[in-house]
């Protein structure tokens, strides 16, 4: 170290006075206060898109993945019947492979009583693949799990049965939470929730209800064991009797389950007093649902702020419904926007209280036109998430029958796989698209014709609207599953409803392809 | 009628033992001749003094016997010379050869002895030259014997102990002894011969049944020459410490010798427990050699024993009081301990620095002592007044006049209320368990788990990896050591400890500023930043450390600049000051790695401060400083460093990702956590910033180095968070940037004091008042969260909801984490930017997996396979798991769970939405806060292959991880269960696989019997060996222990070599620094110095020209309270 400065004044200013010292500093030390400001307040690289850690709708694996597994349920093994003795809900797995390479795998059959049955498959390159959910020994109801050693598949349960045709993407996750807006148990009317458990540990349950009594957790419907790799369904009808409306919750004390509902409304006995008249009123009435159906749901594991419907109509004999279930303890404030085919229309703005039920029923709604068509978009203002399914039920002067239901949508993707075709004589299908973006999009329909993904059609989508093709059009060139691909992040509905006598309708989204 | 003849007097004989007496002697014998008491002869025993004072004896007192001893002995044995010359005496009056007695000393004591039926009278002494002033009246001693005066250092006489009482010691000196007494006593024990000779006498003449009284009518004036140095061989240093080693030796035999056997079992730990502490506080000191002396004279005490045990039977064959009598003259608690706190008290209270003070030119003549132990010494302690004396004009001879003791009141207030801010803020974690919330040390295993991790060299983290350990469990384990294994009191210790050791730092490194007011500025502008609050708060104990140590170390750097005012240290003078800042770093780094790659960052943020301000020169100085302090403690740190170092995520920790970012106003306000938010963060800036304004000379010079070390700082931290560099712990890059705004505060104050007079009265007066009230505002935050109890600590930790994870009985296996990297109870490795991952092997993680090594292991394989799940390409990662033994899978959303004052933490979204689609692996809802997978197909960490298992093992590599994930591993049996991930003894199956997940490392063996199988690689990075039936015996029938089934790495004996040569480097290092710290605190002249002028403040002047020198209250050199400096005059 230096000696001391000789000779040297402390005192003296480093600069020829003191406040030309202190210009410089002040000068250097403020700007670069100033300029980590002024940094910090510009765009920097987008943040990381958020990621719900739970996974909202099933989504199918890539193709290079080493394995995907699907759960299905809500089906009943009754295929033995034919015509109108078949079973209300006989299901069926529906398997479409979208990579270029054949896909194998098993499927497991789990019946709510008695033993599995395995079946091992094998899916070619753009093919598909359809087992029938039946065991030797027979089964109220059953259930799927699908393995399959590829990624690029997607699963679907259809079910066949006499009530009319509905399917739905199967689950490719558990939860230890479920939600179900909807539901009914009248005189004509079952709901039925299926738990799956596919994990390897048993899982115990509790369901809750929100109905017209108010918050319902029956004693039966708690501590619910579903065993390992075991199927169990629950009629709510056992302990919930009459209830018209039912919102259900269902949790999951130790483990998680794959949850589906089956709503069954038979047809309505001859001059039974039919709901929405006002025989259906009087004290002692015991209504029944005037329009018979079934249709299948996959539950929604967690509530969310935003839900999408690419698809819906109301009016002329089909009667449409919002339904929201608020699971939480706080009130929800939502805004209902509708994007109408042709014309515009004031979105609704509505509350939902604390595990209370609200609907928006869109056909008495003026501003909707009956027969045009729209997309939907539910928000919450609030950030108070909910649960929100839209249904449909149709009959006269409908050319439908049936009874349709569809949790929204809340994953846009680029490509799309929809597994099960219905496009046939007997049924109208539609597949419906809906850019949430802020810029027109181009989408090709392309189908699977067991040997490559062949184009049939293609179709541009405008910001913030909806467009759709008409299968029908298509029906005779193809008759597998078709992929959506698509510019831009889009959702893709296929909706198909039963006409020229059929009974059924069905909706759902397809299956985006990672 | 004649008067009837008065009763002779009784006989006394005073007893002078000299022994080289100085020319006090005359002083001494001529009061005995002046004594009024009639009977009174005078025995002088030399204890063979160089020169004969016969002659000198004779000169003053003709009538005195002299005795002259032809070997020189200690007082007590000259003194027992008069058991064999005397007889007849009432009374023994025993002298050293520095005492004065007033003319009616002897009268008073012997009066008092047949008043009192006192077997042993002693009476006030006083000052040798200043007689006003009190040296003792009696003395007492603690449970241990540490004798204690009844009066303190310098009390002045003002009769306010002139009572006559009963005390436990009577002061050696001038000692009345009935002389019958002094006979039943044997004399003076023979061994305890002087220092301590007094307390001996005085406890067994007690035990004797006799009273030991102070009679304050007698005055004896005492020089203590022995004390003072200025008796014939006692004048060096070596001499006083070989008086002090014979003064605690003394008093451990005296308390060998007197308590009974009973009192002894508790007393004897007792005066351990105190001799281990005192000298730990050596140590701490940097005086080892002290350490050493305490601890030698505990074992030198029981040297002899057959001695001792000698003169033990003796006193209790004659004992006639129990202990409980004695007891109740003894002062409670450790004399020691008080003596030091009062002295520490007393500095304060005066303000006077410990050091001497030099004039310039007078060629290093002392005018002034070192107090080490309280007392003044008189003739040699000059101080202040010497000083003020010399140059009243410099500015650093003020004394301690009111403005001082104002001062003293200001700083006792200011440091009471802190660390009752403190307390009140650490209420509800005091006296119980710390959660091991984040980072916070878990400290459940025991103190000698924490030798046992730093000692062993396979690193159980991860998935196992040969190599060297953190020294930071050896020096956990060193202060659990100390703290007699009490491992709650080193969580507390080790956790709050941060929270007063970085406000006293900056205090401390404040000093040099030379102004208590700016002291005071830097200790509270450093008790309020929110930083260490924040980290305890989210447990980031690596953020607490770095705020302990920063300001220590920025004042170190600072201190070796030499730039004005602070001292300049000569050429070849600062090695040991880089060695001992060094350790400093070298200490923090052990903990916190990534704070050893701030030191230099430091260095160069002074250098670009300096050049700023002027003085580039200056700056690299530190830098050099800087860039020597790390090398040298990477090398304390070696092996470990050397591992550490060279791997990005060991040495600096995961990339906090993007979810952590921080605004660049957050980062300014050092709002990371739940204290500070808001607009009142703010204020900090603004008291830092006062000197800048009004700073002027080395003021704003320093306040430019400083504000540039915090502004890079706070780029560093805010770039790094922002992913433009890499990230180095937040709280540990705002450590050093708080510690310079505190010191910039000080420095507000300093010109507050210098500055501000030579200005007219405008709004500069005005920002200092700003910047006071700013000061105040910005404690508001702390004040705020201090009301909380517990700095927003979460109340629980993992191990509440995690307490089901079973034990290793049914096999060994791990927990993976994943997660927030702050969130985990444990050191991870990067999985993805803000994404950590790491495992604990058989439940929790303890202490030892807060440290990675440099080497990962096989991680990089259970990485890929978290990255299958993340992107959603398996199903099946349980079975991709199952080869590493991962049998749970958590995941924090919370850094603590449900209900125990949780803060949320990025979660991996990505991650868990892909574990949610794993078939093999179970939810377990143990907490909304924490993500829980069970993981269904794992298997045991050492465990017997299937059969169907063994192929895929052997070559997976080559099968693929679809083949893996297909293979069901879960009938693997489970062997050398229970073991650590090291070491373990079990049973094998003859012809069997042994599989051991662990990394491979060709260094690991499987005894069985008398084979020592090497490992053969399985799953393309684990081990498995295969057992040859021929060692086992019968077929399928295990092998005992006996027979050598274990399962061990060879030891790593290069490492070995290389820890205990870390502990030899660390033992230098300190030898290095102390014998520094010492050079320093004795040298005479004084190397480094400081000149009064920098301290002079300035003056308003009319003149436009400015300002100038010569205002009228210049810093006190009471102010610069340090060791070293000395100030020219």
């Amino acid at each position: 170290m230096a000696d001391p400065r000789p000779g040297e004044d402390p005192s003296r200013p480093l600069h020829r006075s003191g406040s030309a010292a202190r210009a410089p500093i002040l000068v250097v030390l403020v700007g670069a206060l100033i300029l980590g400001g002024l940094i910090d307040r510009a765009p920097g690289a987008a943040a990381p898109a958020v990621v719900s850690s739970v996974q909202p709708v099933p989504v199918a694996a890539p193709a290079q993945a080493l394995s995907s597994s699907w759960f299905c349920a809500g089906a009943t093994d009754d295929h033995l019947g034919a015509g109108a003795d078949r079973g209300v809900a006989p299901g069926a797995v529906v398997i479409a492979n979208s990579g270029s390479a054949a896909a194998t795998g098993v499927v497991t059959l789990v019946p709510s009583v008695g033993s599995q049955v395995q079946i091992p498959v094998s899916v070619g390159a753009d093919g598909q693949t359809v087992i029938n959910e039946d065991v030797p020994a027979g089964a109220a109801w059953i259930g799927a799990i699908v393995d399959i050693n590829a990624g690029g598949v997607a699963v679907e349960q259809r079910i066949d049965g006499s009530l009319g045709e509905t399917s739905a993407p199967c689950a490719t996750a558990g939860s230890s939470q479920w939600y179900f807006p909807t539901g009914a148990t009248l005189v004509n009317a079952a709901v039925v929730i299926s738990l799956l458990n596919p994990y390897p540990t048993d899982a115990v349950v509790d369901m809750s209800f929100t109905t017209a009594e108010g918050l319902e957790q029956p004693q039966e419907f708690q501590a619910v064991l579903v065993p390992r790799d075991g199927l169990v369904s629950v009629n709510l009808g056992d302990h919930l009797r009459r209830r018209q409306a039912i919102a259900t919750t269902v949790t999951a004390r130790s483990g998680r389950v794959v949850a589906w509902k089956t709503d069954v409304v038979t047809p309505p006995a001859s001059g039974a007093v039919l709901l929405g008249t006002p025989a259906a009123s009087a004290p002692l009435a015991d209504p029944a649902a005037p329009i018979p159906g079934v249709t299948l749901t996959l539950g929604e594991p967690a509530p969310a702020t935003e839900w999408t419907w690419a698809d819906g109509v109301a009016g002329d004999g089909v009667d449409e419904q919002y339904v929201i279930y608020n699971p939480g303890p706080a009130t929800a404030q939502l805004r209902l926007s509708l994007d109408l085919q042709q014309g515009e229309a004031e979105p609704f703005d509505l509350s939902v209280g604390p595990y209370q039920v609200n609907a928006v029923v869109s056909s008495e709604e003026v501003r909707i036109p009956p027969g045009v068509s729209h997309s939907a978009i539910l928000q919450s203002i609030n950030g108070v998430p909910v649960v929100a399914e839209r249904t449909i039920s149709a009959t006269s002067p409908s050319a439908w029958s049936g009874l349709g239901e569809l949790p929204g949508g809340q994953l846009a993707a680029d490509r799309w796989l929809v597994a099960t075709d219905p496009a046939n004589s007997h049924y109208d299908g539609t597949v419906v698209l809906y850019n949430p973006g802020s810029v027109t999009i181009q989408a090709i329909l392309a189908g699977l014709d067991g040997r490559a993904q062949v184009p049939l059609s293609t179709i541009t989508v405008g910001p913030g609207r909806r467009a759709a093709f008409a299968l029908d059009d298509l029906r005779g060139v193809v008759d597998e599953p078709f992929v959506v691909s698509a510019s831009g992040p889009v959702y893709v509905e296929s909706d198909y409803y039963g006409i020229n006598g059929t009974p059924g309708i069905s909706l759902s989204f397809g299956v985006p392809l990672s | 009628m004649e008067p009837e003849p008065q009763p002779p007097a009784p006989a006394v004989v005073a007893v002078v033992v000299t022994c080289d007496p100085g020319s006090w002697l005359e002083q001494a014998l001529a009061s005995l001749t002046d004594q009024d008491y009639p009977n009174l002869s005078v025995l002088v025993i030399d204890s063979a003094s160089v020169e004969d004072p016969t002659g000198r004896v004779a000169a003053v007192i003709p009538s005195a016997f002299v005795i002259r001893l032809e070997n020189r002995v200690g007082f007590g044995r000259a003194a027992n010379e008069v058991l064999k010359l005397v007889e007849g005496a009432s009374h023994l009056l025993f002298c050293h050869d520095d005492v004065a007695l007033a003319p009616d000393a002897v009268r008073a004591l012997v009066e008092e002895a047949f008043r009192s039926n006192a077997g042993i009278t002693t009476p006030k002494y006083v000052q040798w030259d200043q007689p006003d002033h009190l040296l003792a009246v009696g003395a007492t001693a603690d449970k241990v014997g540490v004798v204690q005066d009844l009066v303190d250092p310098g009390e002045l006489d003002q009769e306010q102990h002139d009572v006559v009482r009963e005390v436990f010691v009577a002061p050696g000196g001038a000692t009345l002894v009935r002389a019958d007494l002094f006979r039943a006593l044997g004399g003076f024990n023979a061994t305890i011969d002087q220092f301590g000779e007094d307390l001996d006498l005085s406890w067994r003449a007690r035990i004797a049944g006799a009273r030991v009284v102070v009679v304050p009518a007698a005055r004896v004036r005492h020089l203590q020459a022995v004390r003072r140095g200025e008796r014939l061989g006692w004048t060096d240093p070596p001499s006083r410490k070989r008086a002090d080693h014979l003064t605690d030796e003394h008093r451990v035999r005296t308390l060998l010798t007197c308590y009974r056997w009973f009192d002894l079992a508790w007393i004897v730990p007792l005066a351990v427990l105190y001799m281990l502490g005192e000298a730990g506080t050596r140590l701490l000191q940097g005086r080892p050699g002290e350490a050493l002396r305490i601890v030698g004279s505990f074992v030198g005490a029981v040297r002899n024993p057959r001695r001792l045990w000698r003169s033990r039977r003796r006193v209790q064959n004659r004992r006639q009081a129990g202990d409980g009598d004695i007891r109740r003259l003894q002062t409670k608690g450790n004399a020691r301990l008080r003596a030091f706190v009062r002295a520490r008290v007393e500095e304060v209270r005066e303000g006077m620095p410990p050091a001497p003070l030099a004039l310039e030119g007078t060629g290093g003549g002392l005018t002034g002592g070192r107090r080490s132990d309280g007392r003044a010494d008189d003739g040699q302690v000059g101080g202040r007044d010497s000083h003020t004396e010399a140059d009243p004009s410099a500015a650093g001879a003020a004394g301690p006049g009111e403005g001082a003791l104002t001062n003293w009141r200001v700083s006792v207030a200011v440091a009471v209320v802190l660390l009752v801010v403190l307390i009140i803020g650490s209420r509800s974690l005091l006296g119980q368990e710390l959660p091991a919330i984040g980072q916070l040390p878990n400290t459940s295993g025991g103190w000698s788990d924490l030798w046992r991790s730093w000692w062993s060299t396979w690193q159980g983290a991860g998935l196992g990896v040969s190599g060297p350990s953190s020294p930071a469990l050896a020096l956990l384990g060193l202060l659990a050591t100390v703290l007699f294994g009490a491992v709650g009191t080193l969580q507390h210790v080790v956790v709050l400890g941060p929270l007063l050791i970085g406000p006293l730092g900056a205090y401390r490194a404040a000093r040099w500023w030379g102004s208590r007011r700016g002291r005071l500025a830097a200790l509270i502008a450093y008790a309020v930043v929110p930083l260490p609050y924040n980290a305890l708060a989210g447990g980031h104990w690596g953020g607490l450390l770095a705020y302990a140590a920063a300001p220590w170390v920025l004042g170190a750097l600072c201190r070796l600049s030499g730039e004005v005012p602070l001292p300049v240290t000569r050429a070849g003078r600062t090695g040991g000051r880089v060695v001992g800042l060094g350790l400093l770093v070298a200490v923090t780094g052990a903990a916190v790695p990534a704070f050893v790659l701030t030191v230099p960052v430091l260095g160069a943020a002074l250098v670009a401060g300096s050049a700023l301000a002027g003085r580039a020169r200056r700056g690299l100085q530190m830098l050099g400083v800087a860039v020597g302090a790390t090398l040298v403690a990477i090398v304390l740190l070696l092996p470990w460093s050397a591992s550490v170092f060279g791997n990005r995520v060991a040495s600096m920790g995961v990339d906090p990702g993007p979810t952590a970012r921080l605004g660049f106003g957050q980062v300014l306000r050092f709002d990371t956590g739940p204290v500070g938010h808001g607009p009142l963060g703010w204020a900090l800036l603004l008291v830092a910033a006062l000197p800048l304004v009004i700073g002027r000379g080395w003021r704003l010079a320093w306040a430019a180095r400083l504000w540039v070390v915090a502004i890079a700082f706070f780029w560093l931290t805010w770039a790094g968070l922002r992913g433009w560099i890499p990230a180095l712990p937040a709280e540990v890059t705002l450590a050093p940037a708080a510690a310079a705004l505190a010191g910039s505060a000080a420095l507000g104050a300093v010109a507050f004091e210098l500055d501000l007079p030579g200005y007219r009265f405008g709004w500069r007066q005005l920002s200092a008042a700003l910047a006071g009230v700013a000061l105040a505002v910005s404690s508001i935050p702390v004040l705020i969260a201090s009301t909380q109890g517990r700095w927003h600590l979460p109340s629980a930790d993992a191990s509440s909801v995690l307490s089901f994870l079973p034990g290793a009985s049914g096999g060994d296996y791990r927990v993976l984490w994943i997660g927030a990297p702050a969130a985990l109870p444990l050191a991870g490795r990067q999985l993805d930017p803000g994404v950590a991952f790491a495992t604990s092997y058989d439940g929790e993680p303890d202490v030892a997996d807060l440290w990675l090594t440099g080497r990962q292991g096989a991680m990089p394989v259970l990485a890929s396979d978290l990255r299958l799940a993340q992107n959603r390409l398996t199903t099946k990662l349980g079975h991709l798991l199952a080869p590493m033994a991962v049998r749970y899978i958590v995941v924090p959303s919370d850094d603590a769970p449900s209900e125990s004052g949780a803060a949320p933490v990025p979660t991996p979204d990505a991650l868990l939405a892909g574990l949610q689609l794993q078939t093999d692996l179970q939810a377990v809802n143990v907490d909304p806060d924490y993500t829980v997978y069970q993981n269904a197909a794992w298997a045991p960490a050492r465990a017997l292959l299937p059969a169907a298992a063994i192929p895929v093992a052997a070559d997976s590599t080559t099968a693929g991880l679809r083949t893996l994930q297909e293979t069901d591993l879960t009938g693997a049996a489970p062997v050398f269960t229970s073991a650590s991930a090291g070491r373990a003894h079990g049973y094998v199956l003859a012809g069997s696989t042994v599989y051991v997940s662990a990394t491979r490392d060709a260094a690991w063996r499987l005894h069985v019997g008398s084979a020592s199988i090497a490992p053969q690689p399985a799953f393309g990075w684990a081990m498995s060996f295969r057992v040859p039936a021929a060692a086992t015996g019968p077929a399928g029938q295990p092998v005992p222990i006996a027979e050598g089934a274990t399962l061990q790495p060879r030891p790593a004996w290069g490492l070995r070599a290389a820890q205990l040569v870390e502990v030899l480097l660390w033992v230098a290092a300190i030898v290095v620094a102390a014998i520094d710290l010492r050079r320093r605190r004795t040298e005479h002249p004084p190397s480094e110095t400081v000149r009064p002028e920098w301290f002079t403040p300035m003056s308003p002047v009319v003149a436009r020209s400015g300002w100038r020198r010569g205002g009228p209250h210049p810093l006190g050199a009471e102010d610069l309270e340090g060791d070293e400096v000395w100030i020219d005059g």
